[in-house]
């Protein structure tokens, strides 16, 4: 999981990232420099927040893009967790959507990432 | 007609050789060129009567050819000026010059050359900011793809004029300068990447592959000749939407990403 998170990291322009749970709490995470848990799980809860309320706007919303100052953030709701990337605007979002499809497509079939995820499901 | 002196502006700048014809009374023409720029400027027993560069003319051409501060320049003895399109005195212009080098020494500290790209910041100013009409136009013309000079000439304005707008614009916090990196961005595409793409989405959708690849490059607005670099991965992210197996797509866009990335 966390080699998934570092190859995402590896996209021009992406500063880093981190995965929690439907409830914002931090699961793994290959953070930019400077953060620490607890700003990544309030960053979460804040993800988590805005991605369902989003949801009930518009149906299917899988991702969502935020600019924020300087910065943008890249949310993918995986449905068991949300996958928060932290970029800088010269990002390639095309490239970056590719990354994580292809990230996130092997963690499908992969039991141990499953596993992980299905943990950290708050129901 | 034997040329008396030449050189490049990096060793001399444009105000003192022209400070330097002017005191020997010269006639002439002084050719100034900067990669596929040009300008020209006529001189009258030390007197400047004329200046041209593209579709401009008169002291502003002057003001403007300053803000050079690499290029080649010539100088040509006794040509003569085919008009006259400054009408102000030399001492005049080589007063605005210098005062307006000043600028540019300040200008070149926010901009990295008249060829700068920029982008209206996401943040904006923390303060109110109010425009003037010029600032507005040349705010206006801000896509992250003009160019300072690009932006003059859609204008019709003088380069030191915007650039000095897009100065004040970028201290205010509006605007930031695109980097290097992300110009890298406007380069075209090359051929392989097509071939590597053709092959790949063949291979995944079978042989109505090239077409779907080739409409979506006219959806894009785009030739495949001259496919930005920018929007090749958005090219492959589009016709990688039309594998409708995930694993397979998944896939598709593995190989892709890879090339993407050389």
């Amino acid at each position: 999981m966390k080699n998934g998170l570092l190859e995402i990291n590896q996209v021009l322009g992406v500063w880093g990232s981190s995965l929690c749970s439907n409830q914002g709490e931090l699961i793994e995470s290959a953070p930019p420099t400077g953060f620490n848990k607890t700003t990544l799980e309030d960053i979460g809860r804040k993800a988590v927040d805005l991605l369902s309320s989003a949801e009930k706007s518009v149906t299917g919303l899988t991702e969502a893009v935020i600019y924020y100052s300087e910065k943008i953030m890249f949310l993918i709701d995986l449905e068991q967790a949300i996958l928060i990337v932290f970029c800088t605007p010269s990002v390639n979002i095309s490239m970056l959507r590719m990354t994580v499809n292809v990230i996130t497509t092997r963690w499908q079939s992969d039991k141990k990432v499953q596993k992980r995820l299905q943990a950290a499901v708050v129901d | 007609m034997a040329e008396v002196l030449r050189g490049n502006l990096a060793q001399l700048s444009l105000l003192d050789i022209l400070k330097m014809l002017s005191a020997g009374n010269r006639s002439g023409r002084l050719d100034i060129r900067q990669g596929a720029k040009s300008g020209e400027i006529y001189l009258q027993y030390g007197n400047l009567v004329h200046a041209v560069s593209g579709t401009h003319l008169g002291e502003q051409v002057v003001y403007t050819l300053m803000g050079w501060l690499e290029g080649d320049f010539s100088f040509t003895p006794d040509v003569e000026a085919p008009e006259q399109s400054i009408s102000v005195s030399t001492e005049q212009i080589l007063l605005e010059a210098a005062r307006q080098a000043d600028q540019w020494g300040d200008i070149k500290e926010v901009l990295s050359s008249t060829d700068a790209v920029f982008k209206i910041s996401a943040s904006g100013s923390t303060n109110t900011v109010s425009l003037k009409p010029i600032e507005w136009q040349v705010l206006a013309q801000i896509n992250g793809e003009r160019s300072v000079i690009e932006i003059a000439d859609l204008l019709d304005l003088h380069e030191f004029e915007v650039a000095k707008i897009i100065f004040g614009l970028t201290t205010a916090g509006l605007l930031y300068e695109v980097t290097d990196s992300m110009n890298a961005f406007r380069e075209i595409v090359d051929e392989s990447f097509f071939e590597q793409l053709m092959v790949n989405f063949t291979e995944v959708i079978g042989p109505i592959g090239p077409i779907i690849v080739e409409d979506e490059i006219k959806l894009l607005g785009e030739d495949r000749e001259a496919f930005p670099q920018s929007k090749a991965a958005e090219l492959v992210e589009r016709v990688s939407l039309e594998i409708s197996d995930s694993v397979k797509r998944a896939q598709f866009q593995k190989q892709m990403v890879a090339v993407l990335r050389g």
